[in-house]
């Protein structure tokens, strides 16, 4: 069986969501609570203001699953609901419509990395 | 029904010289205003060889309020407008009539009405701003009302707190309306240094020779290494030092009342708040000296800036102890205040965690949920002290709801902010802090 992992309806439809960083490659054989990707997720909609709403989502996997298809990158702009993986219960099963999301949580996680200076 | 005439009474007692500027109104005419509503304003410079209010004299403003409700009709020739509007250029004369109120059926009160007095610290001479009431760049603004020393609350200023203290329009009108006073409100504001505990602890231990150790070395640094910083970057960096100037628990100010000048006594109750509590600040590696700055703020300080700080600081993480710590150490230094402490909102929006389970530690270290919650339960602890107060902003965010309230997980709605201000004055109102009991309306 397939499983999407889709890019969560957040509580703004203008929100701004950019994929900040991957931590899984195609192919790989993940466990459940492993880390998934890193997504920036900005509630202002990238309108450029003062104490910009910018927090991070962090998707992690709540079963077990391997990696079939991977069709964002890092620094990927993203809407609510595009495909941000591709996973299957089994490491070749045939490719097929995903018969269902797969079970994440996605969870806000402070950055820890040159939060202070950013690049220009 | 007659029209009451308003005068604007005394001010600053006998001997003491005061101009106004003309009239500036903040209601239309006829409004029908609250008992206490400030309805207008007006630019007050002293006279003579005094020296009061030596940093704030420019943007020294008092406003008016009926002390009852009904209409105000503006009085003629109290605003010629234009500059004179702006400058003090006018005597203060006890009896002006300024406006004329129509009270509501009852309400009755004396012709002179509650002032509401403000100054405004400017972080520079050349920051001039006298387009409104209290507006302009400063790095302290304050408000008094009442004839008295009686309490001051001191509050470094988060964005948080500038609407919580100020209002949504930044009158502090929100909490002249209804504290009885003598009461003082000062709130800071160091950006691009946000205020955090460890950062209060350091402007309070700060001497004049370190400031100034602090200044040589930043200017050392920033012209020997590199190209210089853009314009826009020296103004950071200036912001930056002037927020690392001593700044005193103990500082006393100076207060213009109906009845004379005076100094008031050192703050009597300090409202702090999580929001301002980074997970990391910036150490300097040789002068061990510490910053706190938002991000988003070094977008515009400039590609020079940016290197100073890579260079020169190391960034250190604040555990949940290290924070305790420097609370701890705050509250030890103002023995004898109130500490009204502001808790962290932390419900996020847009998490959906079904389970902490099969999370890893590094996932867990950085949950934002769970470290606010954490630094909630950390002001549990120190609200164990008999001269500390908790303000449960978390549990009114929730009780609110907080897709409504905080829509974009970062800004507070006006009524989100009214009742977190509530609750702060409640607290204020629990350790007896003197001025802050609430007004007796009445007879209005």
């Amino acid at each position: 069986m397939w499983l999407a992992v889709s890019t969560p309806t957040f509580s703004s439809p203008h929100a701004s969501i950019r994929v900040e960083r991957i931590y899984v490659s195609e192919g790989e054989r993940l466990t459940k609570g492993q880390r998934l990707l890193d997504l920036t997720l900005d509630l202002s909609a990238g309108v450029a203001r003062d104490c910009p709403p910018v927090s991070t989502c962090r998707l992690v996997l709540r079963e077990d699953a391997w990696v079939r298809r991977l069709p964002v990158e890092a620094g990927s702009v993203v809407a609510a609901a595009d495909a941000l993986a591709l996973l299957s219960t089994g490491p070749d099963t045939p490719p097929e419509p995903p018969a269902r999301e797969a079970r994440v949580t996605v969870a806000t996680v402070l950055q820890h990395d040159d939060w202070w200076a950013p690049a220009p | 029904m007659t029209a009451m005439p308003l005068r604007l009474g005394p001010l600053g007692g006998e001997g003491l010289s005061v101009r106004r500027s003309g009239l500036r109104w903040l209601c239309e005419d006829g409004h029908l205003c609250r008992p206490n509503e400030i309805v207008a304003f007006c630019n007050i410079g002293l006279g003579g060889a005094n020296r009061a209010f030596a940093d704030e004299v420019a943007d020294l403003q008092v406003a008016l309020a009926p002390r009852v409700a009904g209409h105000v009709r503006r009085a003629p020739d109290v605003s010629p407008g234009g500059l004179l509007d702006r400058i003090p250029s006018l005597p203060w004369a006890p009896q002006t009539v300024w406006a004329h109120l129509d009270p509501v059926s009852g309400a009755e009160g004396p012709e002179e009405p509650d002032l509401l007095f403000v100054a405004g610290r400017r972080f520079t001479g050349v920051a001039e701003d006298r387009a409104g009431f209290l507006t302009g760049w400063h790095n302290r603004r304050r408000a008094w009302w009442g004839d008295g020393d009686e309490g001051t609350l001191l509050v470094p200023g988060t964005c948080q707190q500038d609407g919580l203290i100020r209002g949504d329009d930044g009158s502090f009108g929100g909490l002249f309306d209804v504290l009885r006073g003598p009461a003082q409100v000062v709130m800071t504001q160091g950006e691009p240094l946000a205020p955090c505990a460890a950062i209060l602890n350091q402007q309070n231990a700060c001497t004049r020779e370190q400031a100034d150790a602090i200044r040589e070395d930043a200017m050392r640094s920033l012209l020997e290494t590199g190209p210089a910083p853009s314009v826009a970057g020296w103004l950071f960096v200036g912001a930056l030092l002037k927020g690392l100037e001593p700044a005193p628990l103990d500082e006393r100010y100076d207060l213009l009342t109906r009845s004379g000048l005076r100094r008031s006594s050192p703050a009597s109750a300090l409202c702090l708040s999580l929001v301002g509590e980074g997970q990391q600040l910036l150490r300097h590696r040789r002068l061990g000296y510490v910053l706190n700055i938002y991000a988003y703020r070094l977008q515009g300080a400039g590609q020079a800036v940016r290197d100073w700080l890579r260079r020169d600081f190391e960034s250190c993480f604040q555990t949940i102890g290290d924070i305790a710590g420097q609370y701890r150490k705050l509250i030890e230094a103002a023995p004898g205040r109130a500490f009204i402490l502001i808790n962290r909102i932390s419900s996020h929006l847009n998490e959906a965690i079904q389970s902490y389970e099969g999370l890893d530690d590094a996932t867990m270290a950085q949950l934002a949920g769970l470290r606010a919650q954490d630094l909630n339960l950390m002001l549990h602890d120190l609200a164990a002290a008999p001269n500390v107060e908790l303000v449960d902003a978390d549990a009114i965010a929730a009780d609110l709801g907080i897709a409504a309230h905080l829509p974009d997980a970062t800004h507070a709605t006006g009524e989100l902010q009214q009742e977190i201000r509530a609750e702060l004055l409640s607290r204020l109102q629990a350790q007896g802090v003197a001025g802050f009991a609430p007004r007796d309306l009445s007879r209005c």
